[in-house]
């Protein structure tokens, strides 16, 4: 079994993501997927609800197969009613932050405050670049700032750090917070026995960032000096047990 | 047919700890990919002053085995040529690797023209490395972006050398495509198809059978590229032809 945790419809082309979605689903064997919608760097409220609007169709047409990340713009005022819409009331399973601001914002603690008592994760963005790096955008400093700040929180750090070597060290010690390996990057070959050893098979979750990639990170967890055991926590237990609105920390 | 990796690597990387670090190593991973042989360059020759120490190393290793010897030459070192006739008389090299982004030059550069005609002369093709590893997660070296109009106005205008371009990205092969319509010596691995659900199948009309197999590992994970193209919508025999090396395979063993 697989739950890909990480993956998105982009307002761009929506119907051909989704599309695209569930042929890549049917290709390599994925049996759920969880998507968020992302478009502009900075939505507005428009675009915030229509990307989740986009998502909350797709999780209707396929309810066996998809599950849905609602993402929002912190800044924005309405944000703690959408999310709360979103979880409470559309079968939202998760929280889903870009580069909007960055993690550790305060206009975040509220999200957080609310995530935790809802029982649901908060899935950031993160990614500490070589060149390139956006406005805002998280790296695991970020992410450790904000898990210290609400250690009952589940946090989700996507993309193993964008740079594990900076990103993992970053949150070693912080319990509350797990990660995904999605990422359409050329990730360095050792980055999923790197992270093992740093922090456990128990905190990583497997995600590809589709539509970006898919494959490779199938790939990558299947080519990791994993136990069968590892390779099933990643593939899919931790986040049926993180999705668990019962588990809490 | 034999399945090979025409792009992987072995030694250590400067910049953090290489598990599977040595040919026995990269054999191994081979092994579970079902993988019997390949082209092996030397991460150490890359950074190398005397890049020659490493590819001696790297022939010791390779003895016995049935791996090719891709030797790594920097161009810009004084001693390039007798490196690279030593590299093929005393240690049977097989192919010549350029890594340009790391260095310092361009494929513009009228040393090329030399390079190119040294290929000749020893009758080597040629592995066109446009890049290790992905520009954004490097570590203290920025190494240089190779904008693929540069590479591809190299491979308009050096069209009798051999040559595999390595680490690809799918966009850059769709801007290579005309390049492959006019040679039949000219070749791509998959090592650089991370991007995209289905890159193997994107690239694929691009360049048709001038694909071979290629993990750059253990830069990158091998099995996200053995994974691409065991799920690609080829056909088996298509499959079968990129893990053999199309054509490539006949410029190695002559």
């Amino acid at each position: 079994m697989i739950i890909d945790i990480h993956t998105h419809v982009w307002g761009f082309n929506p119907e051909k993501n989704k599309s695209d979605l569930l042929k890549a689903m049917d290709r390599y064997g994925l049996d759920r997927i969880y998507v968020s919608g992302l478009q502009s760097k900075l939505s507005d409220e428009e675009e915030v609800a229509r990307l989740n609007g986009l998502v909350y169709d797709f999780m209707r047409q396929e309810p066996e197969k998809v599950g849905g990340a609602v993402y929002v713009n912190p800044l924005h005022k309405s944000t703690l009613d959408i999310i709360k819409r979103a979880i409470e009331e559309q079968g939202f399973e998760m929280i889903k932050l870009w580069v909007c601001t960055y993690a550790d914002h305060p206009a975040v603690d509220p999200i957080m405050d609310y995530a935790e008592s809802a029982g649901v994760p908060v899935l950031f963005h993160s990614f500490h670049k070589a060149v390139g790096q956006l406005k805002n955008e998280t790296t695991g400093i970020h992410v450790a700032n904000i898990a210290r700040r609400h250690p009952k929180t589940k946090i989700l750090m996507a993309h193993l750090g964008g740079n594990c070597y900076n990103g993992i060290p970053a949150i070693r010690d912080c319990k509350n917070v797990w990660v995904d390996n999605s990422g359409s990057t050329f990730f360095h070959g050792d980055d999923l026995n790197y992270t093992v050893e740093q922090i456990g098979a128990e905190r990583i979750l497997f995600g590809t960032d589709q539509t970006g990639s898919c494959g490779s990170n199938i790939g990558q967890v299947l080519g990791a000096d994993l136990t069968r055991e590892q390779r099933e926590l990643i593939f899919y237990k931790n986040a049926q047990k993180l999705l668990d609105r019962n588990f809490k920390l | 047919m034999k399945k090979m990796d025409f792009n992987c690597f072995s030694g250590n990387w400067p910049f953090h700890k290489v598990r599977y670090n040595t040919v026995e190593k990269i054999m191994q991973l081979h092994k579970r990919c079902g993988i019997e042989g390949g082209i092996i360059s030397s991460c150490e020759a890359i950074f190398y002053q005397d890049p020659y120490e490493a590819e001696l190393s790297l022939s010791k290793e390779l003895l016995g085995t049935n791996y090719y010897h891709a030797m790594t030459l920097n161009p810009t070192l004084p001693a390039w040529r007798d490196d690279l006739r030593r590299c093929v008389e005393e240690l049977g090299i097989k192919a010549v690797r350029l890594v340009p982004s790391y260095h310092g030059y361009t494929l513009a550069d009228d040393v090329m023209k030399d390079v190119c005609d040294s290929l000749r002369q020893y009758d080597l093709p040629l592995i066109l490395t446009l890049r290790i590893e992905d520009e954004r997660t490097t570590w203290m070296i920025n190494p240089r972006f190779i904008p693929v109009t540069e590479a591809k106005a190299f491979l308009e205008t050096y069209t009798d050398i051999p040559t595999l371009v390595a680490n690809v990205r799918i966009n850059e092969t769709a801007d290579l495509a005309p390049v492959f319509e006019t040679r039949q010596n000219l070749f791509i691995d998959t090592a650089g198809f991370m991007r995209g659900l289905f890159p193997v199948d994107t690239a694929y009309p691009y360049v048709k059978g001038q694909m071979v197999f290629g993990s750059n590992a253990p830069c990158s994970e091998m099995q996200c590229f053995t994974f691409l193209v065991d799920k690609s919508a080829l056909t088996d025999s298509q499959k079968a032809a990129i893990y053999s090396g199309n054509g490539f395979i006949e410029y190695i063993s002559r």
